[in-house]
């Protein structure tokens, strides 16, 4: 069993289920299996076994108190998504996809003293309705 | 060699002009579409998208126009483009192939300007691979319920593709990918953190961003910035576009679902949920998203702020435009007089022309002296010509004196240096003279640009700070980039030699193990061998024996023993060794005649299969009876728990390793799983069904392995083995069953068919690996 504090990165396999469990909360491999076929085709037992591997490492807790075993992810996503940024590579490739990315919101974050006047705006809105 | 021929041909010549053109160019069409979006103020946010998408794509028609221009003759270049004249200088030159041609310092723009663009590029498409991946990496199937919805939506919003909605670890926002097979990512957490209605608003800009086909516009938007990389005036453009493609898609939004303060709070929420908890927000402003928020609640926009920053950004335009056009036609006019002058020259005049607007108000007197400059370049052209003649005419005489007679070489040698001399004379006499013709120029142009500055002072500062500060910009770029390569280069050779490392650490680890633990292996394997032979052999004996009594035995109470089928020995074969007992045991049990003969082979039974035969407990014998118990205790259903398909297997295998219970579905189901199981292989999976709903579950179809595997043994940890296995390249499973055997296993599968299993070996072989396989 892996420390906690240095768990290994998830490989890409490995970051699906974690998705799919940060996604629906803790549940069985079934689940998470019915969850990634409806997107792709998957062997069950590939899945259960990648479970297996993760709960070795301490990517993922099992609750063995229940027949069908209940995994969840040991970490909140955050926490993942840092380590995942964390790396230098993956920083200098993000600047330069932030220009491409398209939706809601920029690829710039918005700065704290935004978030307030963001805040500030929506109040006031609601005052002048009532 | 290769560069400088390159260098010196036309169309180098012609990008280095057209770059500097660009600059003016792309001033004004900047500074248009800032005119044209200032009266279309009241007009809607796509027409404005669209005003501003079309001033994009004029940027590269104009570049390309440009070049076509210079590179072709035509006779709207002379009014439109004044360097013709310099080409017409040059060719002769360039054609003649004496000496070394001169190459124009503006040439030098085209490979550094291509340098520049391929080095965007490269990062654009790290970037492009990276959001691609997106669609794949790290997300799942959103909930059936929002892909319903989420094809409602679309069909309101007219998107005819089909649209799949996924939930993402790594997008922090929601996010559209792809254009043929589009992607909506919402960020883990958006489909709860929000309301039903704000979460379909969402999706409707998300849609809308689909319908106008935003992904390729984001695309072509990002080509275009990476060939004018160096120009503000084309960033400045491309933000346009993106600021009113967000309109846009805001105003799809409020069409569609009126309550415009809950989607402005949803974007709010959403904003404010991209900083990790630990994360600081930094102090930075303005972002496009207040602008977006007040524009959606109706709010006017504090004027004043906008109209400082756009005056700002017109004097910026402005400057940039005049600045542009003196650099465009100042380099080019001198170009003229370049055409053999000397390297510093060029250094001097990119020098004073950088960045000065006065240079457009000296160019009045410019154009006087470029005059007077131009019948000196051309009678300087008439001596040179004069002097290829000269050198024309006594090579040929060198060559008939040397067709003549064999002698008299030094005498026509020299003739020869004379002729050299005296063009290299006319050379430097001409170079001097524009020399002295720049100086005049270059003081002509400090005067004007003294009294310009002495004029307006106050207004010169400012503008004077903000080229420089472009300037100065652009070099901290390049910096960066440079720096950046760098590291990424270090980076991934680190990660390549610590891989190597570790393989190494591994194939090393691996050859120890084999050397010490193989051969004790083998011997533990053999004597278990042995011990199991001589079971084997102990079992005939006693059946021989059990033979010879039946057979010895006149009419003894045989009949008597038939019907007693009650006798705890009877139950001990039916019940409770029913299911591992073995043929041959039960034929021979069956032999048996007397309960002092039963009970020494029950007892035998039990000790050939103790795990321990030296301990007083037998493991397996306790085990079994625990299996029994537990069958007993949870699969009893009007039968008992241990005559069920459940218990039997239970009892058989033991405990699966995993369980999926389904036995509140309308069709009751249950699965149970084993990683190994001897004689059947790994990955059994057994199913059970309880259509009837009776409580008991009835096996569907044998325990059954699901294709093949390679195994390789470990002598590393079987996770960390896997891990270099995966990180190879092999199929996705990879896995430890170390504590099944003792041993640090790993498996690589499972490969479905022969040719599969083939080439994996191959694969795994070729990798260091001795694979065996298994089933």
């Amino acid at each position: 069993m892996a420390k906690t504090n240095d768990l290994p990165r998830p490989t890409d396999a490995e970051l699906e289920i974690l998705t799919v469990l940060w996604s629906r909360g803790p549940c069985t491999v079934r689940d998470v299996h019915s969850t990634i076929s409806s997107r792709r085709p998957a062997h069950y037992t590939t899945v259960l076994k990648l479970m297996q591997i993760m709960a070795e490492k301490g990517l993922v807790k099992r609750d063995e108190k229940q027949r069908a075993h209940i995994y969840s992810a040991s970490r909140p996503r955050e926490w993942t998504q840092r380590q995942l940024a964390g790396d230098l590579l993956e920083r200098a490739f993000a600047g330069s996809a932030s220009s491409l990315l398209v939706g809601a919101l920029a690829a710039r974050k918005a700065s704290a003293a935004e978030l307030a006047e963001l805040r500030k705006l929506l109040g006031e809105y609601e005052e002048e309705k009532r | 060699m290769t560069l400088e021929s390159w260098l010196a041909a036309p169309l180098a010549h012609a990008l280095g002009r057209a770059l500097l053109h660009f600059l003016w160019e792309g001033a004004v069409l900047a500074l248009s579409l800032r005119v044209v979006l200032f009266l279309g103020a009241r007009r809607p946010a796509r027409w404005r998208h669209q005003v501003a998408a079309t001033c994009l794509i004029a940027l590269p028609l104009a570049f390309g126009l440009t070049v076509a221009l210079l590179l072709g003759p035509g006779p709207s270049i002379a009014v439109a483009v004044p360097p013709q004249a310099p080409r017409m200088v040059l060719h002769p030159v360039i054609a003649a192939g004496t000496s070394a041609a001169p190459v124009d310092r503006l040439a030098w723009l085209a490979p550094l300007w291509m340098g520049g663009v391929i080095l965007f590029y490269a990062f654009r498409l790290a970037g492009w691979l990276r959001v691609d991946s997106m669609r794949r990496r790290g997300v799942c199937a959103a909930p059936a319920e929002w892909q319903q919805r989420l094809g409602a939506l679309a069909s309101a919003v007219q998107v005819s593709q089909p649209v799949v909605l996924l939930e993402s670890c790594l997008a922090r926002v929601p996010l559209v990918v792809g254009y043929w097979r589009p992607v909506i990512l919402m960020p883990l957490g958006a489909l709860t953190g929000l309301s039903a209605e704000q979460v379909e608003a969402i999706l409707i800009h998300e849609l809308a961003h689909i319908r106008r086909a935003d992904y390729l516009v984001s695309l072509a938007q990002s080509l275009i910035e990476g060939l004018f990389f160096f120009h503000p005036a084309v960033w400045w453009i491309s933000a346009v576009v993106r600021a009113e493609r967000e309109y846009s898609c805001d105003d799809v939004v409020v069409t569609l679902r009126p309550d415009a303060r809950a989607y402005a709070a949803a974007l709010t929420t959403l904003e404010q949920s991209r900083w990790a908890a630990l994360e600081a927000v930094p102090a930075a402003t303005g972002g496009n998203l207040v602008k977006r928020i007040r524009r959606l609640l109706g709010e006017p926009s504090p004027a004043r702020v906008t109209n400082a920053r756009a005056s700002a950004l017109a004097g910026v335009l402005v400057l940039v435009a005049v600045v542009a056009t003196a650099l465009a036609v100042w380099p080019t006019s001198r170009g003229f007089a370049q055409g053999t002058s000397k390297a510093d020259s060029a250094q001097a005049t990119q020098d004073q022309a950088s960045g000065r607007e006065e240079a457009k108000l000296s160019l009045h007197e410019l154009e006087q002296s470029l005059a007077g400059n131009e019948k000196e370049i051309e009678a300087a052209k008439e001596a040179l010509d004069h002097a290829q003649q000269l050198l024309q005419k006594h090579a040929a005489e060198l060559e008939k004196a040397l067709q003549d007679a064999g002698a008299g070489d030094a005498q026509h040698e020299d003739q020869l240096r004379q002729a050299e001399r005296a063009l290299k004379e006319l050379e430097e006499a001409q170079a001097g003279k524009s020399q002295e013709l720049l100086q005049q120029q270059e003081q002509s142009l400090e005067q004007a640009e003294k009294q310009i500055l002495d004029a307006e002072r106050a207004s010169e500062a400012t503008q004077a700070g903000t080229s420089s500060q472009l300037l100065q910009q652009k070099r901290a770029l390049e910096r960066a980039q440079n720096q950046l390569q760098q590291l990424m280069k270090g980076k991934l050779e680190e990660m390549l030699s610590q891989q190597q490392r570790q393989m190494a650490d591994a194939d090393q680890a691996l050859k120890q193990w084999q050397a010490t633990n193989g051969t004790k292996q083998q011997a533990e394997l053999q004597q278990q061998l042995e011990q199991a032979r001589k079971q084997l052999e102990r079992a005939a004996q006693s059946c021989c024996r059990s033979r010879d009594l039946l057979a010895e035995a006149p009419e003894s109470p045989a009949p008597q023993t038939k019907t007693e089928p009650e006798s705890a020995y009877q139950r001990w074969l039916k019940e409770d060794v029913a299911y591992i007992i073995t043929d041959q045991e039960r034929r021979a049990y069956q032999a048996l005649e007397t309960d002092p003969e039963r009970e020494r082979f029950i007892e035998q039974f039990w000790l050939r299969r103790d795990p321990t035969p030296g301990t007083a407990e037998n493991e397996f014998k306790e085990e079994h009876y625990r299996r029994i118990a537990y069958a007993n205790e949870h699969y009893a259903s009007g039968i008992p728990g241990w005559k069920t398909d459940r218990g039997r297997i239970y009892i058989v295998y033991g405990p699966p390793d995993e369980i999926e219970d389904h036995s509140t579905d309308s069709t009751p189901r249950q699965d149970w799983l084993y990683v190994h199981i001897d004689g059947l292989g790994y990955a059994v999976e057994v199913q059970f069904s309880d259509p009837g709903r009776t409580g008991e579950f009835r096996m569907v179809g044998a325990p059954a392995s699901h294709g093949s595997y390679w195994l390789i043994q470990s002598d590393v940890k079987a996770a960390y083995a896997a891990r270099l296995l995966r990180d190879k390249g092999f199929p996705a499973l990879a896995q430890s069953i170390s504590g099944m055997s003792g041993h640090e296993q790993v498996l690589v599968g499972p490969y479905p068919d022969e040719a599969a299993l083939a080439k994996a070996k191959a694969a795994i072989e070729a990798a260091g690996y001795h694979p065996t396989k298994v089933q």
